[in-house]
């Protein structure tokens, strides 16, 4: 029979243990936290090369899950689902490199286009400033600002005329090479004009023309099938994330939530429950809407008398970037004013237009697609899903373009947006739980 | 209530006990198991049985720690696998109340699997633990992807209420006939 001081030694003993353990507990909680999170870092930084593969593996089965669900409730067996979903998926981005392939210009349209546009572009700058005059003189804004405007034509101009080798490939090419097509006289004589051009203005300054360095993929070394090679490497990863993704049922949830202490169990099965479907209903409803968006300009731009291919690429550029705000339409208004610039003839269905006027009706298809996106498609497609502060967007596309590169730009925005759904989430959850 | 007799904690030495596990006399009892013994998944064949128990999350408690406790959102469902859990209610002192013993086999905090309403009671492990809960959106999912599980499922949920709510009323009307009684005595 234990007595009273004895009693409230080991009571003291038991409450003291209980607070040791609970320390402990903490410290190791503590210790493997920052562990893991230091891993992560590292991890994600030295990856980086293949963060961009391995996100769009996980959005396309994110956004896919529903599809594979559907295939279930019409009695398709799972794992014929999933290699359906599989295969379409394959398919569509054996498509879409082919497409893309295609749409991209080849050595020989490169030229002819760098040469278009330098020369088109100069002829419009002639044409503003007033200097296609006899007097030549220019107008009252280049008697003003000439100088500073001049110093940056010639820096555009250094950036796109063509270089000794590239001239060379031109010529080969308008001679007939490679059994391409001979360039036209039309753009022949640009070049020619251009290559004057550059030269009295290497006169002017007293110095030959700056060479530009070569282009990366003509970069001694990196023959093309490195390059494709290269790629291929990186993208591989792709669809194996997308398959090991539709393939889990739930086990990569069931390990993470398997890891919370008991109090907070059901807590956090709440929070990722909620926090998926916000971020399923946010990535699908963007994804629908940069679609319809890139579908409307494809539409629009071959109404003013775009060529269907360049249509298509601004549309996907458009669509893509949508995702950004605002960089959508700045996209679509760069690329399409470039092409309008370089437009010989456009074979419009509208009478009224012509090369001359087409900036402006890429300017109106560009504020119409902006109207109808904020008018239409947000509101029905996204409804109120997550908004986000301007200043937010800004220094996220900054900081994700400089962490991350071109990754980082088109992914900083989904990627806020998901860790402010989930902080937003588990606050009120927490809340909800009585736990904070 | 059944006891938990065959029912054997995993061997702490992993490989040799695991290949030989199979040999022996009381085998860990599977989840899929365990439900087949719960009212809530009665007339589940075994394939279907399987297919709810890759949904179910285990839980370990100590003594004394909480499943769920009263006032919080209910999400999931919980069936006692080994253990003893106790539902209480705190009560006017700082003692809490004790309404029912939850025994292996047994399930509580059925109805979060059918809104978010608040718990009524806390859910307290009296010894050490071992319970399955059956998250209320993976059920929602099953109606899309397994409408015919999900349905015997919530079948069975409504059979379970309503006889609850039959039992309710039993007592409800005792209640009030004794109570009728004492008022015209009085």
């Amino acid at each position: 029979m234990p007595t009273g001081l004895n009693r409230r030694k080991t009571d003291s003993t038991i409450v003291m243990r209980t607070g040791v353990r609970r320390q402990t507990r903490r410290l190791v909680f503590s210790i493997t936290a920052i562990v893991v999170i230091i891993t992560l870092g590292v991890l994600i930084w030295s990856l980086r090369p293949i963060f961009l593969p391995i996100i769009i593996g996980m959005l396309a089965a994110y956004i896919c899950a529903p599809l594979l669900k559907l295939f279930m409730r019409m009695k398709v067996p799972r794992a014929a689902g999933i290699l359906l979903l599989f295969g379409v998926f394959v398919l569509t981005g054996i498509i879409i490199a082919n497409q893309i392939g295609s749409i991209i210009p080849g050595e020989r349209d490169r030229l002819v286009l760098q040469t278009r546009f330098q020369y088109k572009l100069n002829e419009k700058y002639r044409s503003l400033m007033g200097l296609d005059t006899p007097e030549g003189s220019g107008n009252i804004v280049y008697r003003y600002f000439g100088p500073d405007f001049d110093r940056f034509m010639r820096s555009i101009n250094s950036f796109l005329s063509l270089s000794d080798e590239e001239s060379a490939l031109f010529i080969k090419y308008r001679e007939g090479y490679r059994g391409q097509p001979l360039i036209e006289d039309a753009y022949y004589r640009y070049f020619l004009k251009n290559r004057d051009a550059d030269i009295s203005r290497a006169m002017d300054r007293g110095a030959e023309k700056e060479r530009r360095p070569l282009a990366p993929e003509e970069a001694p070394g990196d023959s093309p099938f490195t390059v494709v090679m290269n790629a291929f490497q990186l993208w591989i990863i792709m669809p194996f994330v997308f398959l090991f993704l539709l393939i889990d049922d739930g086990e990569i949830r069931r390990f993470f939530v398997g890891l919370v202490p008991n109090r907070y169990f059901e807590v956090s099965l709440a929070v990722v429950d909620k926090v998926n479907k916000a971020i399923g209903n946010y990535l699908r409803g963007i994804l629908l809407q940069c679609s319809l968006v890139g579908i409307t300009y494809c539409v629009l731009l071959v109404l003013i008398g775009f060529e269907l291919k360049m249509a298509i690429l601004i549309g996907i550029s458009a669509g893509l970037a949508n995702a950004i705000p605002l960089l959508g339409p700045a996209i679509a208004l760069g690329i399409g004013a470039s092409y309008a610039l370089i437009a010989e003839n456009v074979n419009s269905i509208l009478p009224f237009i012509t090369p001359e006027n087409l900036t402006v009706a890429i300017a109106v298809c560009v504020l119409l697609v902006m109207a109808l996106d904020n008018g239409f498609y947000q509101p029905v497609v996204l409804g109120s899903a997550v908004k986000l502060h301007p200043l937010a967007v800004f220094i996220g596309i900054m900081g994700g373009s400089m962490l991350f590169g071109f990754a980082g730009l088109i992914l900083a925005i989904p990627t806020i947006v998901v860790i402010k759904e989930m902080v937003y989430t588990l606050f009120r959850e927490l809340k909800e739980y009585y736990i904070i | 209530m059944k006891g938990n007799s065959d029912i054997t904690h995993r061997p702490t030495n992993a490989m040799w006990s695991n290949i030989f596990s199979r040999f022996k006399i009381g085998k860990k009892i599977s989840n899929a198991e365990t439900l087949r013994l719960c009212p809530v998944f009665q007339n589940l064949t075994g394939r279907e049985l399987r297919k709810v128990a890759v949904l179910v999350y285990e839980r370990r408690y100590q003594t004394g720690e909480y499943l769920f406790e009263k006032e919080q959102p209910g999400t999931a469902m919980f069936i006692v696998k080994t253990g003893l859990v106790k539902v209480v209610i705190p009560g006017r002192s700082d003692e809490e109340v004790e309404l029912a013993t939850i025994r292996p086999e047994d399930f509580l905090g059925e109805l979060a699997l059918l809104d978010e309403t608040p718990r009524s009671a806390s859910a307290k492990a009296v010894e050490k633990t071992e319970a399955l809960a059956f998250f209320r959106e993976d059920l929602n999912a099953m109606l899309e992807t397994n409408p015919i599980i999900a349905s015997k499922i919530f079948r069975n949920l409504a059979i379970l209420i309503g006889q609850r709510l039959k039992v309710s009323n039993e007592q409800l009307y005792i209640w009030s006939i004794e109570n009728a009684d004492r008022t015209e005595q009085a």
